[in-house]
């Protein structure tokens, strides 16, 4: 973890030294994979020692892509899921169990179908000391103040999605919770909605009119991240660490038109997209321009495939080909009406096969990736094959072992259980659709189905096909 | 297990335990469950209960006084089984069984159906 000292500017959220209200020291976590694994391996870390504070008075966002253990830290913190090793503390004091002063709206809303809006909301003041009287008057209170009045008795299913999060939102804030966590509260909502009810909510959080003391928000929507925090921790995967620790803007400047803004969410950009390179040293080169391919700072283990179908790679390519061969994400992201998630795994597969770079929240095409997109079909299969033979250590693999096999063909066990040697089973079997994928339409070799067996394509010409030495 | 997760983790934020827990998440999500078992269960049971109502063994007729004891002890009847019991018998059967279904299952299938689908 590399923390990004940097003064908070002025008038922004809370003070350093303000209240510590939830600390997490030292957290981990291991989902005790099922399979079998070879002596010597540990089983994944899903989040490794993380630490981290939320005062009194600020509103954080965890930012991260899919699989950084975002949900899960969000999960050990509001005590849901004990960690590994490492513990929390509310208050300074250490926590067991869930905790009573921490409300969470849910990404899927989580709302009981059988339950009206408002039996749904006084399920939060159930558990409290209360008369009905005064449970009833709390609860709608909050319908009221979330904007649902007059939906008090419909249930559920007749509700729009954007309505229903608002149940979510007054479920949790009628109990007054000192800490309010939301774990993707907009990503379920469409576009207009999403908007509509993160400007409430910031509306409510900064007129102090509900008394949360502080707002933890799981999300993967960098935009949300830089419109709404007051501090954003990014995390990354395999293992989940937070990566690093960004200042927000400034109230007035958070909105999405600023220039500062855009920056912001530049940056994000850049570091998560490029999740090998030295996170200070983007921090330093930002704003100013930055070339270079990426270096991998510390080899992986196994290389994992990204998992995507070639042809959204291709697609990719020419898309930002066609934008001049230089192209910011963000507007990428918008333009393909992908989420990040999506985008991430295409940026990285093309990465990979050094098609690309990232530069500081752009994709640039290398070389190699100009020749690709102005290829007609052959050349273009051409250079997927050179590019994937020169990066990509499992199809050099499985080429190598149909080379010396006799007949030229390969059982997909054998490709399995070596996979299994490096990744879990599951990920393993993914990891064997993907290569299959890639190596089919490098026409390097087939794959029989039914069969389960690899076969060496035939070669044209009788030209050994050139093997780099990783 | 069909109980969604994030129901489940609703009820541990919000502090429902013990009985409210059976209240609020785990009966209202298994009642439709709940249901089909209930009817398979009280058929099988009912259909055992009429067999049982008369039971022949070495030559020795062991009967109550019942519908299952009367359809039997009707088809069992000498020289010739008595059909016009056997009749009324079956029908007050099938009839029971109609009205029951009716006014009891049908009912409470409409109700998991409209109230207690998830998802």
């Amino acid at each position: 973890m590399k923390p990004f000292d940097q003064p908070r500017p002025e008038g922004d959220g809370a003070s350093p030294a303000a209240e510590v209200l939830l600390e997490g020291r030292l957290l981990s976590k291991t989902y005790e994979a099922a399979e079998k694994r070879p002596a010597g391996h540990q089983p994944p870390l899903v989040l490794d020692h993380i630490q981290l504070k939320i005062h009194a008075g600020e509103f954080v966002a965890l930012l991260g892509p899919s699989g950084s253990g975002k949900s899960t830290l969000l999960r050990i913190l509001a005590g849901l899921l004990s960690p590994s090793s490492g513990q929390v503390f509310f208050n300074g004091m250490p926590q067991h169990g869930p905790n009573p002063h921490v409300a969470i709206v849910f990404q899927s809303f989580a709302l009981f179908p059988w339950l009206t809006v408002l039996q749904n909301v006084e399920l939060g003041l159930e558990a409290q000391p209360l008369t009905r009287t005064q449970r009833l008057k709390r609860a709608l209170s909050s319908i009221d103040m979330i904007g649902l009045d007059g939906f008090e008795d419909a249930y559920p299913k007749e509700l729009s999605g954007g309505m229903r999060q608002r149940v979510g939102f007054a479920r949790a804030l009628v109990v007054e919770p000192e800490l309010l966590f939301m774990d993707e509260p907009f990503s379920a909502l469409d576009v207009l909605t999403a908007a509509n009810l993160r400007k409430e909510l910031l509306g409510l959080w900064r007129s102090q009119s509900m008394p949360t003391k502080a707002i933890l928000m799981v999300t993967h929507n960098i935009d949300e991240a830089v419109s709404m925090a007051d501090r954003i921790l990014v995390l990354q995967a395999n293992p989940g660490r937070i990566r690093v620790e960004l200042p927000c803007l400034p109230p007035a400047e958070r909105s999405l038109q600023s220039e500062a803004h855009t920056r912001l969410v530049d940056l994000i950009y850049s570091i998560m997209t490029s999740p090998q390179e030295d996170v200070a040293a983007l921090l330093l080169a930002h704003p100013q321009a930055k070339t270079g391919p990426l270096t991998p700072a510390t080899p992986r283990p196994y290389q994992v495939l990204p998992h995507v179908a070639i042809g959204d790679v291709t697609g990719l390519i020419e898309l930002v080909h066609a934008k001049g061969g230089r192209e910011d994400l963000y507007q990428l992201e918008r333009h393909l009406h992908l989420e990040l998630d999506d985008l991430l795994p295409l940026v990285e597969a093309a990465d990979l096969l050094d098609l690309a770079d990232t530069e500081e929240g752009d994709l640039v095409l290398t070389e190699a990736g100009r020749h690709f997109a102005e290829a007609g079909v052959l050349e273009e299969k051409q250079v997927f094959r050179e590019q994937v033979l020169a990066h990509v250590s499992l199809v050099r693999y499985i080429v190598q072992a149909l080379e010396a096999a006799p007949r030229h063909v390969l059982p997909e066990e054998h490709v399995q259980q070596f996979l299994e040697t490096h990744f879990g089973e599951q990920e393993a079997q993914e990891q064997l659709q993907i290569v299959i994928n890639w190596g089919r339409y490098a026409e390097l070799f087939a794959f029989q189905e039914d069969r389960g067996m690899f076969r060496l394509e035939e070669e044209e010409e009788e030209k050994p096909l050139a093997i780099p030495t990783p | 297990m069909s109980i969604p997760s994030d129901l489940r983790e609703a009820t541990t934020v919000y502090h429902a335990s013990g009985w409210r827990k059976w209240r609020t998440l785990i009966l209202p999500a298994i009642f439709p469950y709940l249901i089909t078992g209930l009817l398979t269960a009280s058929g099988g049971a009912w259909n055992a209960s009429i067999v049982s109502e008369y039971v022949q063994f070495n030559n020795h007729i062991v009967s109550t006084f019942g519908l299952g004891a009367s359809i039997a002890s009707a088809a069992a009847a000498t020289p010739s089984p008595n059909f016009p019991v056997l009749l009324a018998a079956t029908l007050l059967m099938a009839a029971f069984v109609v009205i029951l279904n009716r006014l009891v299952w049908k009912r409470l299938y409409g109700l998991a159906e409209r109230r207690y689908t998830l998802g």
